[in-house]
């Protein structure tokens, strides 16, 4: 394995740890989701192709992680509540402002999203990429991109706005 | 013009819309009023939310990132794929020889040859026999397997030498136990591989014991088992033969750790 690819890892942690701290709602849960992804990216690091995106694939096995890990939490029962999860952005508690608050209620609006929307929202909102782009990195149409990003904004406008049922919004329009 | 749904108006939002689809949007909200009330929504939840999450963008990454990148040994210990399933240990428990004796190599201390012959498997370090014969995990390697991460190493004084205890990784067995490979090194270079299973009565069994040989490089950075340890109870074998699915990932590792090593009631 050559040092390249590490090095180019190394560039992509930072948006690699924006996408899973709009996902996990914690950067600790961010951290340990990407220390995993980069565990499993080098394990298998003979699957990448190169010449294509390292960037995709490296947030492909982001994804897949984030799946098994809410399915896994479901089958178990256990309440994703990340309420009291986010950290303080500064200890010093200048930072307890209005951002802070916003950030709470978005990432816990966010964590209640079913996991495909969360994911559209991650990819397009949080990490800048393009609807196309998106839907590349989820493998699904863009017109499925779409509609499920529109969906999950809504939702979560409903949520942080009216404190509306957000699973219910969610869902609204049906499955993709 | 009512032809205008959600999705376009958020690709207006979001610079989406090519030119006839974006001036159809323009018209319909120069035209309809609620128009630019179905926009607010998109415009509230749009990339503007990066910023609330761009604190990685703005502070150093992790040194615990930086390592997982860097530090191929573990890395590829906690290969959980189907090739992993196959052969678990073949190709990473060299490679995570290599890298642990490396550090040790950079201390400066002179390698020498672990266990030569004559030396029994209840003179090694951090092993001890039962009463019923039974090789154990003696207490400190038993409260590291306990407790430590795979990955990370402790230190840890064993017959009045000072040693490092490092998992490697964690498995499930298909008795719904747990196993763990791990390392064990002393001051002196003499390193150790391990398996070590979980007993119901809590103690760790130890399946197999080797002594690892930093001078029968096999290929560079591979290091072969010393010579008259290996064989039916290797640690290769004794992986082969427990393993039941794949190596535990990190997340599941910790979660069996904080439930006290119970046997799983379902699938991880």
């Amino acid at each position: 394995m050559s040092n390249d690819i590490r090095d180019r890892m190394v560039e992509l942690l930072p948006r690699l740890r924006r996408f899973a701290y709009a996902l996990t709602g914690s950067l600790d849960k961010a951290d340990d989701l990407v220390q995993d992804t980069c565990a499993r990216a080098l394990a298998n690091a003979d699957q990448w192709q190169p010449g294509t995106r390292l960037d995709s694939w490296m947030y492909r096995i982001a994804q897949n992680l984030w799946f098994d890990r809410l399915r896994s939490q479901k089958v178990r029962g256990e309440v994703v509540d990340i309420d009291g999860a986010l950290e303080i952005a500064g200890s010093d508690g200048r930072d307890v402002t209005d951002s802070r608050l916003t950030l709470q209620a978005v990432a816990t609006s966010i964590s209640r999203l079913p996991a495909d929307q969360q994911l559209v929202i991650a990819h397009v909102c949080i990490d800048g990429l393009s609807y196309k782009e998106a839907a590349d990195a989820l493998g699904i149409p863009l017109g499925t991109v779409m509609s499920r990003l529109a969906r999950a904004r809504t939702a979560l406008h409903e949520a942080l706005t009216g404190g509306g049922d957000i699973a219910a919004a969610a869902a609204k329009g049906g499955t993709p | 013009m009512s032809g205008i749904s959600d999705e376009m108006l958020m690709a207006y939002v979001d610079g989406e819309l090519d030119g006839s689809a974006r001036t159809a949007v323009e018209t319909y909200l120069a035209s309809v009023p609620e128009g630019v009330e179905r926009l607010r929504v998109f415009e509230a939840t749009g990339r503007g939310l990066s910023s609330l999450f761009d604190q990685p963008m703005r502070e150093p990454v992790p040194q615990r990132l930086l390592d997982a990148v860097n530090a191929p040994a573990d890395v590829v210990a906690f290969d959980r794929s189907k090739r992993a399933r196959q052969r678990p240990i073949a190709m990473t428990w060299p490679t995570a020889l290599a890298a642990s004796l490396t550090i040790l190599a950079a201390g400066g201390s002179a390698y020498w040859l672990a266990s030569q012959s004559g030396s029994k498997l209840e003179d090694n370090l951090g092993v001890e026999i039962a009463s019923n014969g039974d090789r154990l995990a003696s207490r400190q390697v038993a409260s590291v397997l306990d407790t430590a991460a795979s990955g990370t190493t402790t230190a840890a004084m064993i017959d009045s030498q000072s040693a490092r205890i490092k998992p490697v990784y964690t498995f499930a067995t298909a008795s719904s136990g747990f196993c763990r490979q791990f390392m064990i090194s002393a001051q002196d270079a003499t390193a150790f591989g391990s398996v070590a299973c979980k007993s119901p009565d809590g103690r760790w069994r130890i399946e197999a014991y080797e002594a690892l040989d930093p001078n029968r490089s096999t290929a560079a950075g591979k290091i072969a088992p010393a010579s008259g340890t290996a064989g039916p109870n290797s640690v290769e074998d004794a992986v082969d033969r427990l393993i039941d699915g794949d190596v535990l990932s990190l997340e599941a590792e910790r979660a069996v750790i904080e439930r006290g090593w119970q046997a799983r009631s379902d699938r991880e």
